[in-house]
């Protein structure tokens, strides 16, 4: 499957969830579960966790893996279907509180339309589902110039930004 | 009026332009309904019975003139010449095509006006109280604080695949017009003992399988936090909440099985990991909405009030559509009318085009060109003069929407009920439209005094009949239309879950059981004692006597 | 048992009817009755439809005994007649027939 970054840049490609990554996608050579992750490395091997991914199900609990993140290259969080969000603030909870600084990828079952949700939530990079192409996840994320939220993707924050002045008070 | 700036009109713009894309793609196959459903949802589209049904909001049951003109007009040009006003101060058009909705978005967008989470497992639109800005009991407008929230839950990239829909309702006066504790987060304008704005916060409230009245988690929210607040009540809803069961979906159920004080600890906790400043409500932003919102200077008129009372000496009719269906203006002279959309026979809610044109112009002409919705499923003339109040009823009077009822038994709430909700099991507008005809005496009517009757078709509670004083629950029983009789619900400051009285009955059956609930309360009233006080005093069993015994 | 099938049409909403030859109509009288023997491969048709992103929502809508035939749920008798209140017929108001 296809990777594509927030920019709309291609990353190569994801073959199938195997753990082996060539070339290398975002600095990971190898993307583990979970609990391969728990198993085969302790928070202190930094220099293959620097070399290391992980893929998170909606079920697992970073508080597990707390000491991991601040290590590994990248995190892939699997939307296990299109309507369950709650990795978008698994997101933004792995850059606020766990200051995971690497690439995230959105993998499994999401939507183009979604595209820019994900860019603002924190998402890096996006494996496209098959049934998408990359055209209509670049197009999504050219849908919308402006945001109401602060966030990730360049969108200015129109809850700071100065606003124009009012054009009418009530009428009468 | 919130009036929108060019960044507010490029986003809603680009709205319009991302559905109209949505809808070529989901026509060309490719994206499937079980795709395409969750988006269109939040652009308000349903299927419904008979056709698409597109929920239009009115942000926080505010609309100008030309705003209800612009329903009217797509009343006549998309659908079939009627809209109907719901519990959630909104629009709904009933027989509405999928190919011509984005052409509707964009004559909506030409007006400030949107569909955008108007249904789907996101924020919904706003609700406040539709006195807002000019009922005297009020500490702040909640418009302010509802425009702000809307802002910031429109779009919102983390929280618009929630477990489920998530409604916040705000009101800045005591009284709660907006019924803020059956709502998933319920906003209550305050001060501190400083003398500092800020909101008590409720969570968890809701109607539903499974009714509860939102416990208090938050005594005190600094105004200028409320976003940060919400930010972190959304993503502790967002991680926890049950995504397992769609009847437990609800944050209700969470803060249930959690417990308030553990709920509230649980945000509190992630409130504090929040950057203070990031969603720190700007101060220069405030005031911005908050000019947009400021009545313009009214004269005070203490004289009016003898002059309506000369007017009223000489029609009954007059006198009793001002003691119902007005309230007290925070300026002299001034008054509150409510436009009851529930005239004897008809469908609670229900404004054809023509309605609503005339509406539009009477509001242009004595209020200011402002116009409310209630969740109650009237509408509301904010800022008409004292003086005017006979000429305004009049030209009410003409297009059948000066029923004097506002309050009283036939001011029904009811959902659409199994004639065009496909998750409904029963009808609702039937009934109440036998029960309006049953009681339609208005002397009779003001006999009997406030009394809130509230029918659902199905148990998701659209016709809030847990809050009603008199609730009606239509289920279905082998195929056949079965009503449950709820008393004691209330709906307001003092939030109170209905109780069911006994067995169901058929439709037959039910109006008689609402006529003898009636009757015995009139047989055992005190003098000046209305219907909830008369049952808080006697209970239920005198009723469930009367209702279970005889027949 | 008898049945038709039932759905909306995808572009206008509209309720119809599986008729003859994998027709969809929006006249009920037009509806192909399916035996419940038949009632599997009548859903299959609905579904290939569904596919084709002509309808969406098709189901079996069961029968009274007798005829002519009628539905047997109150829900499915307002889809064919329309709401049971209001003057909101099309055909008096002049509003889309669809």
């Amino acid at each position: 499957m296809i990777i594509l970054d927030t920019k709309g840049q291609a990353h190569g490609e994801r073959r199938g969830f195997s753990e082996q990554q060539e070339p290398p996608l975002f600095g990971a050579t190898a993307i583990v579960s979970a609990a391969a992750l728990k198993e085969r490395f302790a928070p202190t091997d930094t220099d293959s966790l620097a070399h290391t991914g992980v893929s998170l199900t909606v079920d697992d609990d970073l508080s597990d893996m707390a000491g991991y993140f601040p290590h590994l290259a990248m995190v892939e969080l699997v939307f296990s279907q299109f309507k369950d969000g709650r990795p978008f603030s698994t997101a933004v909870v792995l850059r606020r509180d766990f200051e995971f600084k690497g690439a995230i990828l959105a993998a499994g079952d999401f939507l183009p339309d979604q595209a820019l949700f994900l860019l603002r939530a924190g998402f890096s990079a996006f494996v496209v589902p098959e049934q998408f192409t990359a055209k209509q996840f670049k197009s999504a994320l050219l849908a919308y110039s402006v945001a109401y939220q602060p966030g990730l993707g360049g969108a200015p924050d129109l809850l700071k930004t100065l606003r124009d002045p009012p054009t009418a008070v009530a009428a009468g | 009026m919130y009036t929108y700036d060019t960044l507010d009109k490029a986003l809603l713009n680009q709205r319009v332009a991302e559905f109209r894309e949505q809808v070529k793609r989901r026509i060309a196959g490719e994206l499937t309904e079980d795709q395409f459903k969750p988006l269109r949802l939040m652009n308000g589209l349903y299927l419904q019975t008979h056709a698409y049904m597109l929920r239009v909001a009115v942000p926080y049951g505010t609309l100008s003139s030309d705003q209800m003109r612009k329903f009217a007009y797509i009343a006549r040009t998309y659908d079939r010449g009627y809209g109907h006003f719901t519990t959630r101060q909104n629009i709904q058009f009933n027989w509405i095509e999928l190919g011509s909705t984005p052409d509707i978005l964009y004559d909506l967008s030409e007006v400030d006006l949107h569909a955008i989470q108007t249904s789907g497992n996101c924020i919904r639109n706003v609700t406040a109280d539709p006195f807002a800005g000019a009922a005297a009991d009020e500490l702040d407008d909640p418009r302010v604080w509802s425009e702000i929230i809307r802002q910031w839950s429109t779009l919102h990239p983390e929280f618009s695949f929630l477990p489920r829909k998530f409604k916040i309702a705000v009101t800045g006066a005591d009284a709660d017009r907006a019924a803020i504790k059956f709502h998933d987060i319920g906003l209550k304008i305050v001060r501190n003992d400083a003398g500092d704005l800020g909101f008590q916060v409720f969570v968890g409230g809701g109607q539903g399988r499974t009714p509860f009245v939102a416990p208090l988690i938050r005594p005190f929210l600094p105004a200028k936090d409320i976003l940060r607040y919400l930010d972190a009540a959304l993503r502790v809803y967002n991680q926890h909440g049950r995504r397992d069961n769609i009847y437990k979906a609800r944050i209700k159920i969470l803060v249930d099985s959690l417990g308030a004080d553990q709920f509230s600890l649980d945000v509190e906790r992630e409130f504090e990991k929040l950057d203070p400043d990031l969603l720190a409500v700007n101060e220069k932003e405030v005031e911005r909405i908050r000019d947009m919102f400021a009545l313009p200077y009214l004269r005070p008129d203490t004289d009016a009030q003898a002059g309506l009372e000369q007017a009223m000496e000489q029609s009954n009719p007059l006198r009793r559509w001002c003691e119902t269906n007005t309230e007290v203006h925070k300026v002299p002279g001034y008054a509150i009318a409510t436009v009851s959309l529930k005239p004897v026979g008809g469908i609670p809610g229900d404004a054809t085009a023509d309605q609503m044109d005339t509406v539009a112009d009477l509001a242009d002409r004595y209020s200011l060109g402002e116009i409310r919705v209630t969740y109650t499923q009237n509408l509301v003339l904010p800022h008409v003069r004292v003086a005017d109040l006979p000429l305004l009823w009049a030209a009410l009077d003409q297009i059948s929407l000066a029923t004097a009822n506002a309050g009283l038994v036939t001011d029904i709430i009811a959902c659409p009920g199994l004639d065009y909700c496909t998750l409904a099991n029963a009808r609702s507008i039937p009934l109440a439209q036998r029960i309006s005809e049953r009681f339609a005496d208005l002397d009779a009517q003001h006999n009997i005094g406030p009394l809130d009757i509230r029918i659902s078709g199905c148990i998701n509670a659209c016709g809030h009949h847990h809050a009603g004083h008199i609730g009606i629950l239509g289920v279905d029983k082998k195929g056949v239309e079965l009503y449950q009789l709820t008393l004691g619900g209330q709906g307001n400051r003092d939030s109170a879950i209905g109780k069911i009285l006994g067995p169901g009955f058929d439709e037959d059956g039910i109006i008689g059981a609402v006529e003898n609930v009636i009757a015995t309360y009139l047989n055992m009233r005190t003098i000046g004692e209305t219907f909830s006080e008369t049952l808080q005093r006697k209970g239920h069993s005198p009723f469930k006597e009367r209702l279970y015994d005889h027949t | 048992m008898s049945y038709v099938i039932s759905a909306n049409r995808l572009l206008s909403g509209s309720i119809v009817f599986l008729a003859a030859d994998e027709r969809w109509s929006e006249q009920f009288e037009d509806a192909h009755i399916f035996s419940s023997d038949e009632l599997e491969d009548a859903h299959q048709i609905g579904q290939r439809a569904e596919k084709c992103n002509f309808v969406i929502g098709s189901y079996a809508v069961e029968l009274k005994a007798g005829t002519p035939a009628v539905p047997k749920r109150l829900k499915d008798s307002i889809r064919r007649t329309g709401p049971t209140v209001g003057d909101h017929n099309p055909r008096t108001l002049g509003g889309p027939e669809s």
